[in-house]
């Protein structure tokens, strides 16, 4: 990278006056290449080649699909759990597919499970995500949900993830769209417990791996 | 002695070993992160593989008369063929990809996929970035002459 040096010279230049230079050339070239798109010359435009498509980006998911998964945890109250999942989504931007496994585990605080197992299913979307490959690796999870449960439960529940970096556990932001990664699940389930408290309702909070097992991209599509 | 609560007990524990049972069906994690096994090598600008060798052929000076076709070659070392996504922008700081390659996967060995937006490209500073799932695996700067 041009860190000023190669077109002014840094001859006995402070590492704070290059890094000064390098930014100053890096705004030029933003300033740049905005005119020149505006000129028509579309190899200095961004592939968002409009705000529209920015806001879409923004207000719709690109990725959206279904997901089934079984799960098992114990405590009272405060309780540790794990899940495995299996999910089929598709990226309407790009006609790619994919299906996936997620394993995850949390800590759950609410009303008391005991000893709990179930099944559920329900809808998958992401948000943020140019590319179907962005969904493989850990994400930080954050989950609510409620039950009618007298023993055997039924319930619903609302989970967000953001993905995290596969080199540092930061939150990653989509090289395309500029937005992080969000996944948002809604499920139904069917459980047993050994505390069976009427109406139940708790928050999990926990870490998910997901893996591409299988994937294909339509060939024709625009 | 056998009662309504013990019935459930029994169905949560039996339930509950059931999960087990399906978490150890499932597939051995790969990697946590594709970096640590995959790597790439001699990244580079080219006119394509020579067919005989298989190896890039090599690219003199980039002008904007020359950058059709244009390609990014590389060195992909891997057990198996991985999906990578390129992607290439006009160098600029909050500037996004303008282009993103969808060729896939990568056999293992060296590779050449075509930057090509249907036209020369214009004099300048561009970036291809080489992704493999969350993890930038390959990075290059090419300047094209007028």
């Amino acid at each position: 990278m041009d860190d000023g040096c190669n077109s002014e010279g840094c001859g006995g230049l402070t590492q704070l006056l290059k890094h000064e230079y390098a930014l100053n050339l890096a705004r030029g070239e933003q300033k740049v290449n905005g005119q020149k798109c505006r000129e028509g010359d579309r190899n200095h435009c961004s592939v968002l080649k409009n705000t529209s498509e920015l806001f879409l980006y923004k207000v719709s998911p690109s990725t959206i699909g279904v997901h089934y998964g079984s799960y098992g945890q114990i405590g009272n109250m405060a309780e540790i759990g794990t899940y495995r999942e299996t999910s089929h989504v598709f990226n309407w931007r790009t006609g790619q597919y994919a299906k996936m496994k997620t394993e995850g585990y949390y800590g759950y605080m609410g009303a008391p499970e005991g000893l709990a197992g179930g099944f559920y299913v329900g809808t998958t979307k992401v948000r943020g995500s140019s590319d179907i490959y962005q969904l493989q690796g850990m994400s930080l999870d954050a989950q609510g949900q409620l039950g009618l449960d007298f023993g055997l439960e039924a319930g619903a529940s609302k989970q967000t993830s953001l993905a995290l970096s596969s080199e540092e556990n930061k939150f990653i932001k989509d090289p395309v769209s500029k937005m992080y990664i969000n996944t948002q699940q809604t499920s139904i389930s069917i459980s047993a417990n050994i505390a069976p408290t009427g109406l139940s309702g708790a928050g999990t909070f926990g870490l998910s791996d997901t893996t591409i097992v299988d994937s294909y991209q339509i060939p024709w599509w625009p | 002695m056998i009662n309504k609560r013990n019935v459930k007990i029994l169905i949560s524990i039996i339930i509950f070993i059931l999960v087990i049972v399906l978490f150890s069906k499932e597939p051995p994690r790969p990697y946590s992160n594709p970096a640590d096994i995959v790597r790439l090598s001699e990244l580079t600008l080219c006119k394509g593989l020579e067919d005989s060798t298989n190896r890039p052929i090599e690219l003199e000076i980039l002008t904007v008369e020359n950058t059709t076709p244009l390609f990014v070659c590389g060195y992909l070392k891997s057990h198996k063929s991985q999906p990578l996504t390129i992607y290439w922008k006009f160098r600029g700081d909050k500037q996004v990809p303008f282009y993103k390659n969808r060729d896939q996967p990568f056999s293992p060995g060296y590779f050449a996929s075509k930057l090509d937006i249907g036209r020369p490209l214009s004099p300048g500073i561009y970036e291809v970035e080489v992704h493999l799932y969350r993890s930038k695996i390959g990075h290059l700067e090419f300047d094209i002459h007028p």
